[in-house]
């Protein structure tokens, strides 16, 4: 009797969760929702009727904004910058995350927080002097000039996750592939590596959320430059078209799509990634 | 393992930091530096640059746009960081409770705004605060409450705290999921022995859980801070820093003081001053978050 007393009010717990939930929800996908309608909406329809359901979808609005608008073209180069970022970032501090954890370094711990610490410098006090020496480079407007700041800036925060996994890897496991016979380099690749997919999961989300939508460094680096990333293009297109919500919205969406794609296909290590490593703290 | 062994080992470890070491030189110690000597001199972008001493430091220090750009750069840092940790945690709490097969759902739902770029999102939100056509206006319009219309992007009491509201949707899926992955670390274990002591959800959440991730809020305290003193592009988007210079903050400021009038080193040391105020309002917060962490 007792116990089924208790059972009711922790089911009346979870359903008021539930609503609460339900409430924010509704806050969170009403903005994005009225996007995603508009953008399937004629722009004199939209202004006849802003709330309801397009009369007939208008596909046009995309074809508008992705090739009329060059939003095609943004899009591929985005996905060029951000794509290469991501696979060198993953790389680049797997490499150092496991040399920190596992390759006998002095001082470690030490040098992963300075690694850390860089990530708190606000970027606007590197941003200039970025500007001044890829200029004298003669890099500005190039796909070199966002790409390697990208990955010098989105490498320590990953670093540090990588740092924290490879921790959690028993040294047994590599000592016993060492006694094996089994080279380092073998040891990293196929060995522990594998081990911690979660890691390379959430890394990978990170890195291709931040730059995926990057305007402040991409705007000044390519403000006098043909070159256009996604961000870039749709605020010119904003700028452009004014108030033709029908493809601006559209445009929108082109740029979110890759987004829930990618979330979607990662999610499920994502949150392992999150609990796994000693994020803790 | 053997010491040569172990030497060999140590080797490859160096070999392997080399490459991030690379690109941090490149990428954050020699701009900093670069910032640090900047400020110091008088340099138009173009010609020989001078040395000025501190005097960059005095002139940004009595400016009064310079202030301003600082202190709401502080009030749009403090305002929507502490907004996206209240609704982030809040979140959590609330999505932990859920054990059916909505959960991934809530999940994406909630944790989508977050993975938006700011220039859809300052879009989405200029839409909303459009005083003629936007979404609230209408609202008020439609229950007939037009005395409460604004203008909302260009009036000065409405102004910031519009900006800060978008920031904090954009802001909490990101504290929500860091939160609730701690939460999930936690052993059942110790929930039932607090069930059994008569808690209900609320005191498990705030005597068992919140303690216990308290580190991670910490860390999404900092987190969140660090990335909302960035206010650049949200800040752009949504009004450029007008109308007029309401809205100004530091990293606008900065870039138009450097690359509009080409007066570098006002902007650096623009910059450094600002770095030292993040760095102080993170060290605050993680004054008043201190305390020791549970082993569990």
């Amino acid at each position: 009797m007792n116990s089924k007393k208790l059972k009711g009010a922790e089911r009346r717990t979870t359903w008021t969760c539930k609503g609460i939930l339900l409430i924010f929800c509704l806050f969170t996908l009403f903005p994005i929702l009225f996007v995603l309608n508009t953008s399937l909406k004629e722009t004199s329809e939209f202004y006849e009727n802003v709330w309801g359901i397009p009369k007939e979808f208008a596909w046009g609005n995309y074809y508008y904004a992705w090739d009329t608008a060059q939003i095609g073209t943004y899009f591929f180069n985005s996905l060029l910058v951000v794509g290469i970022t991501v696979l060198v970032t993953i790389v680049i501090s797997a490499l150092a995350g496991y040399a920190l954890a596992k390759l006998g370094i002095k001082r470690a711990g030490l040098i992963v927080m300075l690694i850390f610490l860089s990530t708190m410098l606000p970027s606007e006090s590197i941003l200039m002097p970025t500007y001044l020496m890829t200029a004298r480079l003669g890099m500005i407007g190039t796909y070199l000039s966002l790409i390697i700041p990208y990955i010098g800036w989105g490498s320590a925060f990953a670093t540090y996750i990588y740092y924290n996994f490879f921790l959690t890897v028993p040294t047994e496991i590599i000592e016993a592939a060492r006694i094996d016979g089994c080279g380092e380099v073998k040891i990293f690749g196929k060995i522990v590596f594998p081990m911690i997919l979660p890691a390379t999961a959430t890394v990978a989300i990170f890195t291709f959320l931040s730059w995926w939508g990057e305007l402040l460094w991409s705007s000044v680096d390519l403000a006098a430059s043909e070159l256009k990333t996604l961000p870039l293009g749709v605020l010119a297109f904003v700028q452009s078209a004014g108030t033709d919500w029908g493809p601006l919205c559209a445009a929108s969406c082109i740029i979110i799509i890759p987004l829930i794609i990618f979330f979607l296909f990662f999610q499920k290590y994502f949150i392992a990634g999150l609990t796994g490593g000693s994020v803790k703290g | 393992m053997n010491a040569r062994h172990r030497k060999k080992t140590k080797i490859l470890g160096v070999i392997f930091l080399i490459p991030i070491t690379l690109f941090l030189i490149y990428s954050v110690v020699v701009p900093f530096i670069w910032n640090i000597v900047l400020s110091f001199q008088e340099w138009d972008g173009m010609g020989e640059a001078k040395f000025a001493g501190i005097a960059n430091y005095i002139e940004t220090l009595k400016d009064p746009l310079v202030l301003k750009s600082i202190l709401n750069s502080v009030i749009l840092a403090l305002g929507s960081t502490i907004g996206a940790v209240a609704v982030g945690l809040l979140l959590a709490t609330l999505l932990f409770r859920i054990t059916d097969r909505s959960a991934p759902a809530f999940r994406l739902i909630l944790f989508s705004p977050s993975m938006l770029p700011i220039a859809v999102v300052g879009l989405m939100f200029t839409f909303i605060y459009n005083p003629e056509m936007g979404l609230i206006n209408s609202f008020l319009r439609a229950i007939g409450l037009d005395s409460l219309t604004h203008v909302w992007l260009q009036e000065k009491e409405t102004a910031m705290v519009c900006i800060i509201i978008a920031a904090v949707w954009k802001a909490s899926g990101t504290v929500m999921l860091l939160c609730f992955a701690a939460m999930q670390t936690i052993p059942a274990s110790l929930y039932e022995s607090c069930k059994l002591d008569g808690g209900g959800y609320v005191k498990q959440m705030t005597q068992l859980v919140f303690p216990l991730i308290k580190p991670m809020i910490l860390l999404s305290v900092m987190n969140t801070l660090g990335a909302q003193f960035k206010t650049y592009d949200i800040v752009y988007v949504m009004t450029q820093g007008g109308p007029g210079t309401l809205t100004y903050t530091t990293p606008i400021h900065m870039t138009k003081t450097a690359f509009t009038f080409g007066e570098f080193g006002y902007s650096a040391a623009m910059g450094v001053e600002f770095t030292v105020v993040v760095i102080f309002f993170i060290l605050i917060a993680r004054f008043l978050l201190r305390g020791e962490s549970y082993e569990f």
